[in-house]
């Protein structure tokens, strides 16, 4: 593939936020590479983010006209569109020298979505059994394609997904007028279907499971209802992943904010995600369907407040399920403290020594009846809102917070 | 009163032995390379293989396997005072006669762990910023200078994934080069010059860098925190001549 066309691709693929190259532990069976279950990032863009697959559409040719998308067919951008040899030698060629960990296929709808779907099955297929690939693939699939090409490639790949764009099905019909809600969830739930029939380790089928991404910003959707449409996804159809895409408006458009969204909503949108899958949250407990997020405390914090019934823990006797709702403890530190307090009970200055933070959690906890925190709810609210503003808001970004950032080491994101 | 040993795991177990042995404990325990000041009192401590097994077998009967692995890990820190630091801990863990290894309130186990911890964190960033180039023999050349000494912590992985390639890695900090071809490994410490292979698809990489990025997202500060600046000269995507 020449360098120009590889610009094109590439550049049309970059909004697509998924990099993960985790979840699957596929073996190298004589041929050229494995898959680390849990993900490897071998590159940093200057925006900061991961790069662990070649992302790259097969083609920009585009016959859809989506409102946001750089590539919609009225948009004027240059087009261009590769064979799969090109895609096959390319991802091969990056992995032997260690530059990624996979292939992230996309592509635009080409002619129509059977014809497109067929090309991407067609490259898969030559990259495991032509080019003896055994990395990482993900693959976008294409809304409406023919259910039995879709199911196909779920025999190659690691992972697929589709995405569900937009958060209603009024705003899509809006602003993608030609993806409908229905050629969406549909492959989605038959993937389900199918990895929910063979669940056994062994099954070849999309060892790593689906993921979905939707653009946050574009359209009026409160963040109670786009985290009310994740639980639901993850519920319904066990996705591992929602991804969120902060709307920036590439192109001009007339029913488009003009102004991006920004990325503190994205950004809090995603720790009421992690509050989800790991910390045992509802969405209930954080955000109410027509509400927003907080800005001024992150979501954890914001609940912790409206419960003062609950707090301050003691952080010798409270059970873990309880010391990962403390604002500022995460996952790791939950676990730390566990570990420790089995060989003696713990105090502030263990907690120092053990380098967990205690910015946000002091005013929420004990030590063996013991608080440290400020004595007034004003006081309190008052030094929260003073961590979030400190220099934090600069720097703010998708991975900033903690659990984030290690994730982002494993490759999850 | 400052141990000054070989720098093996050996040595160090000796160490620990003689102290016991002398019962007196150092305040340092450091390799020969490190700056002393004048009024540090040094002791040499010869490495003794029969000491050290003494000091293994005894803390095998303590600790399970995967914390004495722990230990040879945190010896291929950067640090000189990682010597000092695995010193104390197995100190606590002999005077103790009990696995601590998750006794994080105490000061020695914490750093103890810290140092295995940002081992283990370099290695598993290597797995991905190590970049081969194919030399015209078609061998796969990779140089790279990592803050420890992560090379065979680093090698099964590149073998499982390139079963059928043969590589060479090469750490020109430590001086450490390992090879693999048809299945077989080797590691040596030899000190060679770095190679300098131009390969085509460098520059395709850097083109692919560059268009992956999106501008108004720009945020270089967090690039540099998950992929710090002393990498940058044997990345090609980072390399302003390609």
């Amino acid at each position: 593939m020449d360098r120009a066309k590889l610009e094109i691709l590439a550049d049309s693929a970059k909004y697509d936020v998924s990099c993960s190259s985790s979840g699957s532990s596929r073996r190298n069976v004589g041929g050229l590479g494995n898959a680390c279950s849990a993900g490897i990032c071998h590159s940093f863009t200057q925006d900061g983010r991961c790069i662990s697959l070649l992302k790259i559409l097969m083609t920009n040719d585009c016959v859809y006209d989506c409102e946001y998308c750089v590539n919609r067919r009225s948009n004027d951008v240059k087009r261009a569109i590769a064979t799969p040899d090109e895609i096959c030698t390319l991802t091969v060629e990056f992995y032997k020298r260690n530059y990624i960990e996979g292939l992230f296929l996309s592509s635009a709808v080409y002619k129509n979505p059977d014809y497109t779907m067929e090309l991407l099955l067609e490259t898969v297929i030559k990259l495991r059994k032509l080019y003896g690939f055994h990395g990482y693939i993900h693959l976008k699939g294409i809304p409406g394609a023919d259910q039995a090409l879709i199911m196909r490639a779920g025999e190659y790949v690691d992972r697929m997904s589709f995405n569900i764009e937009l958060p209603s099905e009024k705003s899509l019909r809006l602003l993608a007028p030609q993806k409908t809600k229905k050629n969406i969830l549909t492959p989605i739930s038959m993937i389900y279907g199918e990895k929910d029939a063979d669940k056994s380790k062994k099954s070849r089928f999309l060892p790593a499971g689906q993921t979905t991404q939707m653009i946050i910003g574009a359209s009026p959707e409160s963040d109670g209802h786009v985290l009310r449409l994740t639980e639901g996804l993850y519920n319904k159809y066990q996705l591992k992943r929602v991804y969120y895409s902060s709307y920036v408006p590439v192109i001009k458009s007339n029913i488009l904010p003009s102004v991006p969204t920004g990325l503190l909503r994205e950004h809090r949108l995603y720790q009421a995600d992690w509050l989800i899958r790991f910390y045992g949250f509802k969405v209930d407990e954080l955000v109410s369907p027509n509400e927003n997020l907080s800005t001024e405390y992150d979501p954890k914090c914001a609940w912790a407040l409206k419960h003062p019934e609950l707090f301050p823990l003691d952080v010798n006797t409270a059970p873990l399920e309880m010391l990962i709702r403390i604002p500022g403890i995460g996952v790791k530190s939950a676990h730390k403290i566990i570990s420790a307090r089995r060989y003696g009970r713990l105090t502030l200055e263990d907690f120092l020594t053990m380098k967990i933070p205690l910015k946000r959690a002091i005013h929420f906890i004990t030590f063996t009846g013991k608080y440290f925190g400020y004595k007034t709810d004003k006081a309190i609210t008052t030094a929260l809102k003073a961590i979030e503003t400190n220099g934090s808001y600069q720097q703010l970004t998708l991975f900033s917070s903690p659990e984030v950032l290690s994730s982002v080491l494993r490759g999850e994101l | 009163m400052i141990f000054i040993i070989d720098g093996s795991a050996d040595g160090l177990f000796t160490a620990l032995f003689n102290s016991y042995l002398l019962k007196q404990f150092p305040t340092a325990v450091s390799c020969g390379d490190v700056q002393l000041s004048i009024d540090d009192e040094c002791v040499d401590v010869l490495t003794n293989k029969d000491k050290a097994d003494r000091v293994f077998k005894k803390l095998q009967k303590i600790l399970p396997n995967s914390e004495i692995e722990r230990i040879f890990i945190a010896l291929k820190h950067g640090d000189p005072a990682k010597f000092t630091i695995v010193f104390e801990y197995l100190k606590l863990i002999v005077d103790e006669n009990k696995n601590l290894s998750q006794k994080y309130s105490d000061k020695r186990v914490l750093r103890f762990d810290n140092l295995v911890h940002q081992v283990l964190i370099e290695a598993h960033r290597f797995k991905g910023f190590i970049r081969f180039s194919k030399a015209p023999n078609g061998i796969y050349y990779a140089k790279y200078e990592p803050d420890n000494d992560i090379t065979s912590l680093i090698l099964p992985h590149f073998k499982e994934r390139y079963k059928n390639m043969p590589f060479i890695l090469h750490d020109i900090k430590h001086d450490v080069l390992a090879g693999h071809a048809s299945g077989k490994t080797k590691i040596v410490c030899k000190k060679i010059k770095a190679l300098e292979i131009e390969d085509e698809f460098s520059s395709l990489f850097k083109a692919y860098y560059n268009a992956s990025f999106i501008k108004e997202r720009k945020n270089e500060k967090l690039m540099r925190g998950f992929m710090p600046k002393r990498y940058h000269k044997n990345l090609p995507e980072k390399d302003e001549l390609i």
